[in-house]
């Protein structure tokens, strides 16, 4: 089935066309909920939610090519792990930093298997890891991410600094644990 | 973005498209549940309202059926009153209003000459009678006019009305028939047809005619 005719057949409310959507994507969208709350209950939660969503507006959807289905549905779960997240967390603290304080490369960080990352950035605190993620791996910009969680963009600046730093202590850490 | 970011996001982005270990089919039927959940609360509402419905036509029924027996029950009770009237009217030789036994025949009256006492003589009851006044005492008095008193004449005359026996609930039959609603399903029902009661049913009633076996 093709994308087109997978999303012709959820706009008409289709339970096959439903199925087939989600068993397409709901493994990848399972991976980045997980990757914004942490746990697997709450990340079934958010893909659940966010399913939901995507049936009930599927009709206002206009595709834009190849991939744009799945990126809408990628936008829809990064919203609602947000929205999960401002619930939970308080992203308001204002923070500020040294602008002369150099930035910490992710240089060693990049060279990890993508597993080890993965696993780094999970160990990342709540509010470094949602600016990590929003940031490096969605490629938000900072005054995206300020608008999106309510927080000013020095403060959004300063949780990306803090949250390589700490990538970077941690694998140091995880190092000389390696070397001993 | 740095180059590093860049291959942390192209590692990171990757690995989201590898199959992990999920909940996958416990996910999709709680997304499932809600529209089952919807179907089913449309079905328990569908049933609901055809009991209430039913329930409804079954009530009208019912009281539209008590309510005719009781106009026919009250409509019995004038006639059967009636009639009996005119028989106690047309017919009163106690043969026809009671069983033969039962009967008495009335016996004749033997009736006895008042005796008059003739003992005593005419004479002295004639003098007894005379006056005791002389015509000295009498004296003339003049007779006024004496006030007649006004009589008015009557404007309405007034007379018992006959009641007709009603028993049971025939009146309050009659008013819950006014007041309910005329929803009749089962118009072919012979129960719910009014039908005109002969002299006969009358007769057997009062008891003047046998009811054919």
């Amino acid at each position: 089935m093709t994308e087109s005719e997978l999303i012709r057949l959820c706009q008409q409310a289709s339970p096959r066309g439903q199925q087939e959507l989600f068993d397409r994507w709901a493994d990848s969208l399972y991976r980045v909920a997980l990757r914004y709350v942490k746990t697997d209950v709450d990340a079934e939660d958010i893909v659940m939610m966010s399913f939901t969503k995507a049936f009930r507006h599927i009709t206002s959807f206009r595709p834009q090519g190849k991939g744009s289905l799945h990126a809408w549905l990628r936008k829809i779960v990064v919203n609602e792990s947000l929205g999960w997240l401002r619930r939970r967390h308080n992203f308001n603290m204002v923070e500020s930093l040294d602008d002369t304080l150099p930035v910490p490369d992710l240089n060693e960080v990049c060279h990890l298997p993508a597993e080890d990352i993965l696993r780094l950035v999970m160990e990342l605190p709540a509010g470094y890891r949602t600016v990590f993620n929003l940031h490096v791996v969605e490629g938000y910009s900072h005054q995206e991410i300020a608008e999106q969680l309510g927080i000013s963009e020095s403060t959004a600046r300063t949780q990306l600094f803090k949250a390589k730093a700490h990538l970077k202590k941690m694998l140091i850490r995880e190092g000389s644990q390696y070397g001993t | 973005m740095e180059h590093s970011e860049q291959l942390i996001q192209h590692k990171l982005r990757q690995l989201e498209s590898q199959p992990v270990k999920w909940n996958k089919q416990e996910t999709w039927l709680r997304l499932e549940r809600p529209r089952r959940k919807r179907t089913s609360v449309f079905a328990y509402a569908a049933a609901a309202l055809v009991i209430v419905v039913g329930s409804w036509v079954l009530y009208d029924s019912m009281t539209f059926n008590s309510s005719a027996l009781h106009d026919r029950i009250a409509a019995l009770e004038i006639r059967l009153a009636q009639a009996g009237d005119k028989l106690i009217l047309a017919s009163p030789d106690p043969e026809r209003m009671c069983a033969p036994e039962m009967a008495v025949q009335p016996q004749e009256i033997q009736r006895v000459k008042p005796r008059v006492n003739t003992a005593l003589p005419s004479v002295l009851i004639a003098d007894q009678l005379k006056p005791a006044i002389d015509s000295t005492q009498r004296t003339t008095v003049a007779l006024q006019p004496q006030e007649q008193p006004t009589v008015t004449e009557p404007t309405a005359a007034v007379e018992r009305p006959s009641i007709p026996i009603i028993l049971g609930r025939s009146q309050g039959a009659a008013y819950a028939r006014s007041k309910r609603f005329s929803f009749r399903l089962i118009l072919s029902d012979p129960d719910l047809t009014e039908q005109p009661i002969t002299v006969s049913e009358v007769d057997i009633v009062a008891g003047l005619k046998q009811k054919p076996n």
